[in-house]
């Protein structure tokens, strides 16, 4: 896993949480994680190909959703997580990774992107394009969304 | 479910009696028959059909202009051109015309099927039935040539619930390029072991069981969609890795707006599910 593609997804989700509603974007830890990646009820895969491939597993709560989903709805009340707040948090995952995806492209790589699966469920994981993956906890008002990054640079 | 309302203009009665014993009555109802152009054109404002399928060479006028007329009376109408001439200046005269529906006769069952619901959807097919074929049938030869092929049965649906209830393991594989979607393979903890073990021809482990399903997702993809690419021009479409999903209980949300069809394979391990999911346009 290339350390070149760290910051343009962290600046990406300080750039698109701002327009959505959120003030305070903090970054916590960054570590490797490895095998797979444990769901916290909420996992959404967005996968990457061109001169970067690979996938991208943002992590959240079904709780941290529905508060993601509410704020990125003008504080619309979200009881339960339907249709509508899946949609947002896919519409979320899209804008970060596409712009991401911008900049890495500013760097020289070319990248298109998948459409987000979101997935629900209970006790389950995911496997990415590699055993070792970069684990980076971005805080949104507090709420935790994990981003797991498996990329590798087609050109290197 | 209400039946799709079929309004045929062809002036051979012998293409009459095939369309009408080539559509299944379950689903779709002849609502009128008309051997002109002229009467094409009154009927479709009697009956007003869901959809019209259209002959090109007709006496009175010719489908394309009896189609224009309808189109200029109901802007809206579904209209598939099914005509033993096809060829791309035909093709480009519908087009112009705004119609995008167009087949060969003989049409197969599931052909006209198919392409009468897409009419009726508004969904571009000049390079969805290639696509959804080639990948059918990549799935289909990918898990005849690993198991015992005649006792292997597949089935088509296209009536897909909201999301897909996983049975315990599946695949995601991301479609980018000139339209975008996925591929859902999934399978049991159980069929994917047993699979992986018919692959590496000794037992499988859990981690064996991901990778067959894997290796499955990617060679069927990877093949089909290769095939879609030389068959359908200007289609370039690419795959991204799969993400690998397992566990008690998953579901995956359908993607908004986008066509869906699976295929479900019956085998002697077990059934395993591909699901297809592409942008319509």
């Amino acid at each position: 896993m290339d350390a070149r593609f760290i910051n343009p997804v962290i600046d990406a989700f300080r750039e698109i949480l701002p327009q959505l509603g959120f003030s305070d974007i903090q970054r916590g830890n960054i570590r490797v994680g490895t095998n797979s990646v444990e769901s916290l009820g909420v996992t959404v895969i967005i996968g990457m190909t061109k001169d970067i491939r690979g996938n991208v597993a943002y992590n959240l709560t079904e709780a941290t959703a529905m508060t993601v989903a509410s704020t990125m709805m003008g504080g619309m009340p979200v009881p339960q997580f339907d249709d509508l707040p899946q949609s947002a948090i896919s519409e979320l995952v899209n804008m970060v990774t596409a712009n991401a995806a911008i900049r890495f492209e500013q760097m020289g790589m070319k990248v298109d992107i998948s459409p987000p699966s979101l997935v629900i469920g209970v006790d389950f994981r995911a496997r990415l394009l590699q055993e070792k993956f970069l684990v980076i906890e971005m805080l949104a008002n507090g709420h935790l969304i994990q981003l797991n990054l498996a990329l590798e640079s087609v050109q290197s | 479910m209400r039946k799709t309302r079929v309004l045929v203009v062809d002036d051979s009665p012998f293409s009459q009696a095939v369309i009408q014993k080539t559509l299944p009555d379950s689903a779709f109802e002849i609502c009128g028959m008309a051997s002109s152009g002229q009467e094409g054109i009154c009927k479709y404002s009697i009956l007003k059909p869901d959809v019209t399928i259209m002959d090109i060479t007709m006496p009175d006028m010719d489908g394309l202009e009896c189609s224009r007329q309808l189109l200029l009376r109901d802007a809206s109408a579904s209209i598939v051109i099914l005509s033993s001439m096809k060829d791309d200046a035909l093709i480009t005269k519908a087009r112009l015309l705004g119609i995008r529906w167009f087949l060969q006769k003989p049409a197969t069952r599931d052909d006209l099927v198919s392409m009468i619901k897409m009419a009726v959807n508004r969904v571009a097919p000049e390079w969805w039935i290639p696509y959804q074929k080639t990948l059918r049938a990549s799935f289909e030869e990918f898990i005849r040539n690993s198991l015992e092929p005649e006792i292997c049965t597949f089935m088509v649906t296209d009536n897909s619930p909201i999301s897909l209830d996983s049975r315990g393991i599946c695949a995601i594989i991301g479609i980018t390029g000139s339209h975008t979607g996925r591929v859902i393979l999934d399978t049991s903890h159980e069929t994917a072991a047993a699979f992986s073990a018919v692959l590496l021809g000794r037992p499988a482990n859990p981690d064996d069981a991901l990778g067959g399903v894997a290796e499955m997702a990617n060679v069927v993809c990877g093949r089909g969609i290769s095939q879609a690419n030389r068959i359908s021009k200007g289609l370039d479409l690419r795959i991204t890795p799969a993400g690998l999903l397992e566990g008690k209980k998953l579901i995956i949300s359908n993607l908004p707006n986008h066509h869906i069809l699976s295929v479900s394979a019956d085998t002697p391990i077990g059934s395993f599910l591909m699901s297809m999911e592409m942008t319509e346009d």
